[in-house]
């Protein structure tokens, strides 16, 4: 079963680190996306598995096979490529028809498969156009086509979506789903929208300067961040820090230094330790009535307004803390003005602890 | 749109007509002055007596096709040395690139003529090139001075920098993912260079070769220098035309038949080479 393995890879480039030791496992059949601001090292990661950039160290193997110094003409791997990389002196057929004619397929078989590429990824009619003649999304298309008709052990995609409108992109995501979907083909796509990623993903992994912080289902990255870089930079955050006044397991007290004292959850605590809470901001309420339910409520003025469209964003002060609240733009809801006075609430699960 | 439109011609007519008073109007006046009679041949002009003249001796057609097969000879070495240069210097990293761009250029800053002085001391017979095999009996006395072989090898040396350095940004324009998407396909080296870099790289081929052609063609140092007067070509001859003749006319229906044979070179090229252009 084509299952894929990094055990412990690194990369170095002069003077910096890219890929810092990282060991990952990409299981049978999973979509899996590599997650990380730029610079992060995904794409490098990427890269090492296609075989267009060496590990310094560690190693890789693919179905059982390790692939670490495999050529990547050798490995049977399909890429889609940001730019798509579409041959332009190629037609649609023949970019796609490609790779079957370096294995040295007969021209009938090569015909039929890239008729059954192109009907896959739904674009029956049009192999005799060059590329330069197509629209974005077409390319794309064409270009997750020639990956995939040399049927590929595993398909990589390096942030293919990034080249096309936000409509087309979220098109192309259920679309790009559907078909790894339907031929249960092992895949990795790398992105920095983590909206993509959640979207996508069977499980994200994310990455921060080369390491690996947490991979895992699209909701535990979301509800259950294992590190304090994931919980930052996965959502709208707000955090918020202060020092650990009274720890009882896995839930703590954190005293900001306004005054407000903060309940939550979190790992490896300690009373008297510097430590941040992290609040997403459509977890946090915000209402002219006293949440008496919320263990964390505070009184607040709002200070600034944003209209989001879907959501309306209120920052508001309390007690020299400033904190973002989200709110569905929904009558259901009760709406503010900046100067208004309100109560800012949330629940101690919402609200996550890490030490540092 | 229509007003953008004649302000770019208003902007464009000084250099326009720079261009038409600088190159057009010695043209014309040349081409006009090979249509008149000469010493030598009289007529009334204007008439085209004197390229039919010129195109009816043998040894005048013997001249025009020496001149034309020098340059296809030239063009044909210098194109895939230029290729594998300019493969090799797109894989060296910066600063060594900017050195060895410097390095061919230097040629060209010279000026042919220090160079072809430098291949006449190195091909004559007894020079420290081929002296020192010659006395060791290893060849013969190759007599490379005065032979086409000897032009030929100085026009390479001169036409090479402006092919390295056409094919290289042709090269260079390729998008680095083309070969990685032809890799990840399963292509190997000689595929993606039969597949990928060669087809994708055509168009700088071609101007490589239209360059390097029409340098060879027209150029007079190497042939005057290193193949004399038994290798006339036809700036050598215009030159002898013009200095130990002084038929003037004559001098320019020659001049006027090496432009029309570059043209309809570069045409005949162009042709060749642009059916696999695609798309």
């Amino acid at each position: 079963m084509p299952e894929l393995v990094l055990s412990h890879v690194t990369r170095r480039f002069s003077g910096h680190t890219a890929v810092d030791d990282l060991s990952l496992t990409v299981r049978d059949g999973e979509f899996v996306c590599l997650l990380g601001p730029s610079g992060c090292g995904k794409t490098t990661t990427l890269r090492i598995i296609a075989g267009f950039e060496r590990a310094d160290a560690g190693s890789l193997t693919l179905d059982g096979a390790d692939i670490t110094a495999l050529p990547p003409e050798k490995r049977e791997i399909g890429v889609v490529f940001q730019s798509y990389a579409l041959f332009p002196h190629k037609t649609v057929a023949e970019n796609i028809g490609f790779g079957l004619k370096m294995r040295g397929r007969s021209r009938a078989e090569i015909a039929t498969a890239v008729e059954q590429a192109l009907a896959l990824v739904r674009l029956d009619g049009l192999g005799g156009r060059y590329p330069r003649a197509l629209s974005g999304g077409q390319q794309q298309r064409v270009a997750l086509a020639r990956a995939l008709a040399i049927r590929p052990r595993l398909l990589l995609m390096d942030e293919p979506l990034s080249n096309l409108d936000a409509q087309l992109r979220e098109e192309m995501r259920v679309e790009i789903r559907r078909i790894q979907h339907s031929l249960g083909i092992t895949a990795v796509l790398v992105t920095h929208d983590q909206g993509e990623a959640l979207a996508m993903a069977d499980r994200v992994a994310v990455m921060s300067q080369g390491r690996l912080q947490q991979m895992a289902a699209p909701a535990e990255i979301y509800e259950a961040p294992a590190t304090a870089f994931v919980g930052h930079f996965i959502g709208q955050v707000n955090v918020l820090e202060g020092r650990l006044e009274q720890v009882d397991g896995r839930t703590g007290l954190l005293a900001l230094p306004g005054g407000l004292k903060l309940a939550g959850a979190g790992q490896g605590l300690a009373a008297g330790q510097a430590a941040r809470a992290m609040v997403k901001q459509e977890r946090i309420a915000l209402t002219r009535a006293e949440p008496t339910g919320l263990p964390n409520r505070f009184p607040c003025r709002v200070v600034e307004r944003t209209y989001l469209g879907g959501g309306i964003a209120y920052r508001c002060a309390a007690a020299g803390a400033s904190l973002t609240a989200l709110l569905p733009n929904h009558p259901l809801f009760e709406r503010f003005a900046p100067g208004d006075a309100a109560w800012l609430g949330w629940t101690a699960a919402d609200c996550t602890i890490f030490p540092g | 749109m229509n007003a953008a439109r004649t302000l770019h011609w208003l902007l464009l007519l000084p250099s326009l007509l720079l261009l038409a008073l600088l190159l057009g109007l010695p043209l014309a006046a040349m081409l006009a002055r090979s249509l008149e009679p000469n010493v030598l041949l009289s007529f009334t002009g204007p008439a085209l007596d004197n390229y039919a003249y010129l195109l009816s001796r043998a040894y005048y057609l013997q001249v025009i096709w020496r001149t034309l097969r020098l340059a296809a000879e030239t063009m044909l070495i210098a194109i895939p040395l230029g290729y594998a240069a300019a493969m090799l210097l797109q894989g060296l990293s910066g600063r060594a690139g900017n050195l060895a761009i410097m390095g061919l250029t230097f040629p060209i800053l010279a000026g042919p003529l220090t160079v072809v002085l430098g291949w006449m001391a190195l091909l004559a017979d007894g020079g420290p090139f081929l002296g020192p095999l010659v006395e060791a009996g290893l060849i013969a006395r190759p007599r490379l001075l005065g032979s086409e072989a000897g032009v030929v090898i100085s026009l390479v040396q001169f036409v090479l920098p402006f092919a390295v350095l056409t094919l290289y940004t042709g090269l260079r324009q390729i998008q680095p993912p083309m070969h990685e998407a032809a890799r990840s396909l399963g292509a190997g080296a000689l595929s993606r260079f039969w597949h990928v870099t060669l087809p994708l790289s055509l168009p700088s081929v071609l101007s490589a070769g239209i360059i390097t052609f029409s340098l060879a063609a027209s150029s007079f140092i190497s042939p005057h220098y290193l193949g004399g007067a038994g290798q006339l070509t036809l700036t050598t001859l215009v030159s002898q035309f013009i200095m130990a003749t002084f038929n003037a006319e004559l001098a320019a229906a020659a001049a006027g038949l090496l432009l029309l044979l570059m043209l309809g070179s570069v045409v005949a090229l162009t042709a060749a080479i642009g059916r696999f252009i695609r798309p």
